[in-house]
């Protein structure tokens, strides 16, 4: 369960991010969309922790989290040290990673220096990096940009089984609505810092409460979904 | 000149013990003053490079100023503090190689201190979030940018040992250029140039020229390989 109250974080008399309530129940997927700059990253990194917002609280009550950013660190490692480079203890996991690393189609890359990846292959081992672990809290900043139709399906059939396998709660930013209607049961639309539509994914599109939200979504092409 | 480097051979393969001496002295010194002021300055550099927080402007002007710092000035500090009357007299250190080691970790360590802090601050920022991100402790984190820097720690590391292998003024003023004690090449190398005794001068300016060149070709081949 997250629950954010009065949250504001002002990077510019431009941007200022500013949400009066929101609650994400444990287990829930949740959509974050919205045009370049209306904020989705940066509530991504204040849920995270990475920055501290200027007032308001957030109240997440989850064991085990974990946040990818946007633009990712890449180690100057092996692919597989990239990969286990989150765990605690380096023993364990040895089964869940060979598992991932075939899942996301790297394990022939295992001992490649990872500065030496491809864009999508890269985006594909940070994703391995980020479910070789069990967390109860899952924030993916447009964790697919790069990466192939081929193995954004069946990464897109990871993600949604590790959630389900784990009662993972998942809040993933996006632009493209596969992406969200595949993974995701909610959705929230944000502009210039505020939330501007919250609820069901079919409910918004059925019935956006805004007129920002039925153009935004028009521009989805899906008012007909 | 032919004649000189000719003659300058000949000395260092007669085994001339007091060049000999002279060489190994000024690696020990260079060696140990390098490894002391990586131990202090790449860590610390580090952390400084990856944290924002309100001293930063003033630390990173205070090392640059520091890295300006003339060897002399600094050798006179560190010669009185260890003088008989100094705050560290009574360790009875001046005149000794480890006076010109300290002399040189006070030279050499805001030097590599203030590098590493703007080589890690370039790639700190976005560690970080990754580190955040997975939930890493900042020990872990502080490792990671280090070894991420290791290319220019590499640099950093052999600028530092030219630095000490080069310098003269403080390692003259606290070492005292002792004969078979704490006299070093560049010393030795002003010593015999005044009296007039150009071979083992220039003897010594050859091997100093050559230790230079093999220490940059380590350099070399280890950024080579890692590419
Ligand atoms: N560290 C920062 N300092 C100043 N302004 C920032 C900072 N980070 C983000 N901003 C500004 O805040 C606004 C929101 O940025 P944010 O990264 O949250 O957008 P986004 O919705 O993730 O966009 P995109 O779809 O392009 O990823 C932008 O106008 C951006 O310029
Ligand atoms: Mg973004």
């Amino acid at each position: 369960m997250i629950e954010i109250k009065n949250l504001k974080k002002k990077y510019s008399a431009d941007f200022t991010l500013n949400i009066e309530n929101l609650k994400i129940k444990t287990g829930e997927r949740v959509a974050l969309i919205g045009a370049n700059g209306s904020g989705k990253s940066t509530l991504l990194k204040l849920i995270s922790g990475y920055i501290k917002p200027d007032s308001g609280e957030i109240l997440i009550n989850t064991e085990k989290m974990a946040y990818l950013p946007q633009d990712p660190y890449i180690f100057s490692m092996s692919v597989r040290k990239n990969v286990r480079i989150g765990l605690k203890d380096n023993k364990k996991q040895e089964e869940n990673l060979k598992e991932i690393l075939i899942m996301t189609g790297l394990f022939n890359l295992l001992d490649k220096n990872a500065a030496k990846l491809s864009g999508g292959e890269k985006q594909r081992m940070v994703f391995a990096r980020m479910l070789i672990d069990k967390h109860n809290l899952l924030m993916l900043d447009e964790p697919f940009g790069a990466i192939d139709i081929d193995f954004k399906d069946s990464l897109e059939q990871i993600l949604s089984d590790y959630c389900i396998a784990n009662k993972t709660t998942l809040i993933m930013a996006t632009h493209t609505p596969a992406e969200a209607f595949n993974l995701c049961d909610k959705l929230i639309i944000m502009h210039k810092g505020e939330v501007i539509e919250y609820g069901q994914c079919g409910d918004i599109i059925k019935n956006p409460k805004t007129d920002f939200g039925k153009t935004f979504l028009k521009q989805w092409r899906i008012t007909d979904v | 000149m032919t004649e000189y480097i000719k003659e300058a051979f000949s000395l260092l393969i007669s085994g001339n013990s007091e060049l000999w001496g002279i060489i190994k002295v000024t690696l020990q010194m260079s060696f140990f003053s390098t490894v002391i002021s990586s131990f202090l300055g790449l860590p610390l550099g580090t952390v400084i490079g990856r944290t924002e927080f309100k001293g930063k402007g003033l630390i990173l002007r205070i090392t640059n100023t520091l890295m300006g710092l003339p060897p002399v000035v600094a050798g006179l500090v560190v010669f009185l503090t260890l003088s008989r009357s100094g705050p560290l007299g009574s360790l009875q250190l001046l005149f000794s190689v480890a006076a010109m080691v300290i002399a040189q970790v006070v030279l050499i360590t805001p030097l590599m201190t203030g590098m590493s802090a703007s080589a890690s601050s370039e790639k700190a920022p976005k560690l970080r979030e990754t580190a955040s991100g997975l939930r890493m402790g900042k020990t872990k984190e502080i490792i990671l940018l280090m070894l991420e820097c290791r290319p220019q720690f590499v640099s950093i590391i052999l600028l530092g040992f030219g630095r000490a292998i080069a310098e003269v003024g403080a390692v003259s003023l606290v070492g005292g250029n002792i004969q078979f004690k704490t006299r070093v090449m560049t010393t030795a190398i002003m010593l015999e140039t005044n009296k007039g005794n150009f071979r083992f001068a220039v003897a010594l300016g050859i091997v100093l020229l050559a230790i230079s060149f093999i220490v940059n070709s380590i350099a070399y081949t280890a950024g080579e390989k890692r590419k």
